[in-house]
């Protein structure tokens, strides 16, 4: 179970995030929605430790992500806005190179499989810069087929995917449910979210301001609206 | 760990021949001009070169350090790998150690152009020079790893870059300079040995404090 409790970011004295707590229990599929400049990917950002934190606390079952070392993050994949990616390298390398720094040997044959998985053509030695958006995005998710994680935190994950990318999305989607793997999922497709996920949570000027779960009305978001 | 994040830099290099090829050419550029610029007595070159040499050095690190920060920018694969199980510490050695190899392979072929070009008698203990090269080159990749990774968030960072090195590397250059001009000049070893201990100084701060604070600065 992944605990976030009372976290705050600032950037140049602007609050981003002001006391957010959010708990994500195994097998669950956490929506977080919010208008641009809501702090949604600052504290996905914060999970993962790419950005620091003023405050506040982050566990993995029980155990702390924010002052621990680096294989506290072993369970958990980032997938970000950006590709994340290293241009001058080809997919196959690229995979490669990010299951080696996951301490994964995997075999060229596995590289090339999950590759077609995605539907990206596994002969192709090009580098990716030469790649479109919609295949960069492929590409991570790619990564997603190569690295054993629990929980995955995803950063507004259609952008730039086609139909078909789409629906091999939901699809990979649905199989995490079924392997009871837990997702934060971040996007401003508030109905494409609300199609997978178990729960969604809003964030607004960096403060937690409607949690549902299955569209009703949790006891914490009443009593927000009461208060 | 380590030996996979060098392996990138250098794969990432071979693919893209990015830094090594705007090092080597900038550096080939100035010594030209230093060459045809000076044309003063052999004994008076002597005094000049090695503060020539580090200024070319001091230039070419910085194109390389730019270079190897921006493209971890590019894509933003740095949050992918400040994302994955990896220590900041191994990072900083790994940024390190690649821009420590860029700069010996660029002064590999440059320093004979220069040599060449400006009309230098090879020193006579060239052992002494090797290691003191090294060193150096050590601190300029420690100091400079450690800078660019605070800054390659900032916006200007290409800018800031040099600003902030410039100053900082002083120390070193100078303890370069002199050590160089002394065994161009065959002087013997107690002679700069000050120096020398001012680069092996600098060369261990930098190192250390890399290792030490880089897991702070390298995240937003």
């Amino acid at each position: 179970m992944l605990s976030i409790q009372n976290i705050n970011k600032q950037f140049a004295h602007r609050p981003v995030l002001r006391d957010v707590s959010l708990e994500i229990r195994d097998g669950e599929l956490l929506g977080l929605v919010g208008p641009n400049g809501s702090g949604k990917s600052t504290l996905l950002r914060i999970v993962v430790r790419v950005v620091s934190c003023d405050g506040g606390s982050i566990s993995w079952n029980g155990n702390s992500i924010l002052n621990a070392g680096a294989d506290q993050r072993r369970p958990l994949l980032y997938l970000g806005h950006e590709p994340g990616f290293y241009p001058p390298l080809s997919a196959a390398e690229n995979l490669l190179l990010i299951a080696k720094l996951y301490g994964l040997e995997p075999s060229p044959a596995d590289v090339e499989k999950n590759l077609s998985e995605v539907g990206l053509d596994p002969a192709r030695s090009g580098p990716i810069r030469e790649f479109s958006r919609g295949m960069l995005q492929r590409l991570a998710l790619a990564k997603t087929l190569t690295i054993p994680w629990k929980l995955l935190l995803l950063d507004e994950p259609t952008t730039g995917l086609d139909k078909q990318g789409k629906s091999m999305l939901s699809q990979l989607i649905e199989t995490w449910r079924k392997d009871d793997r837990s997702l934060l999922l971040v996007s401003h497709d508030e109905e494409w979210l609300s199609s997978h996920c178990d729960r969604m949570v809003q964030l607004s000027n960096g403060r937690i301001q409607r949690s549902e779960v299955d569209g009703e009305k949790s006891v914490q978001t009443e009593l927000m609206e009461e208060a | 760990m380590l030996a996979v994040l060098v392996r990138k830099d250098l794969l990432i290099e071979f693919r893209s021949r990015e830094i090594l090829i705007s090092m080597i050419t900038f550096g080939a550029a100035i010594t030209l001009l230093y060459a045809f610029s000076f044309r003063p007595s052999p004994e008076s070159m002597l005094t000049f070169a090695p503060g020539l040499m580090w200024m070319v050095f001091l230039f070419v690190s910085v194109l390389a350090l730019h270079r190897s920060h921006s493209l971890e920018k590019e894509f933003d694969a740095f949050s992918m790998i400040l994302s994955a199980p990896v220590e900041r510490s191994v990072l900083f050695i790994s940024k390190y150690l690649s821009g420590f190899i860029f700069l010996v392979i660029a002064q590999m072929v440059l320093l004979p152009l220069f040599f060449l070009f400006l009309q230098l008698p090879l020193p006579a203990n060239l052992a002494q020079m090797v290691a003191v090269f090294l060193l150096v080159d050590l601190g300029i990749s420690a100091a400079g790893s450690l800078l660019s990774g605070i800054v390659m968030r900032v916006r200007v960072n290409e800018m800031l870059l040099p600003l902030i090195l410039f100053p900082m590397v002083t120390p070193l250059l100078i303890s370069a300079v002199k050590s160089t001009a002394s065994i161009m000049d065959s002087q013997p070893f107690n002679q700069w040995k000050l120096w020398f201990q001012l680069i092996v100084s600098f060369v261990i701060v930098f190192s250390l404090m890399g290792y030490l604070i880089y897991d702070y600065v390298s995240e937003e």
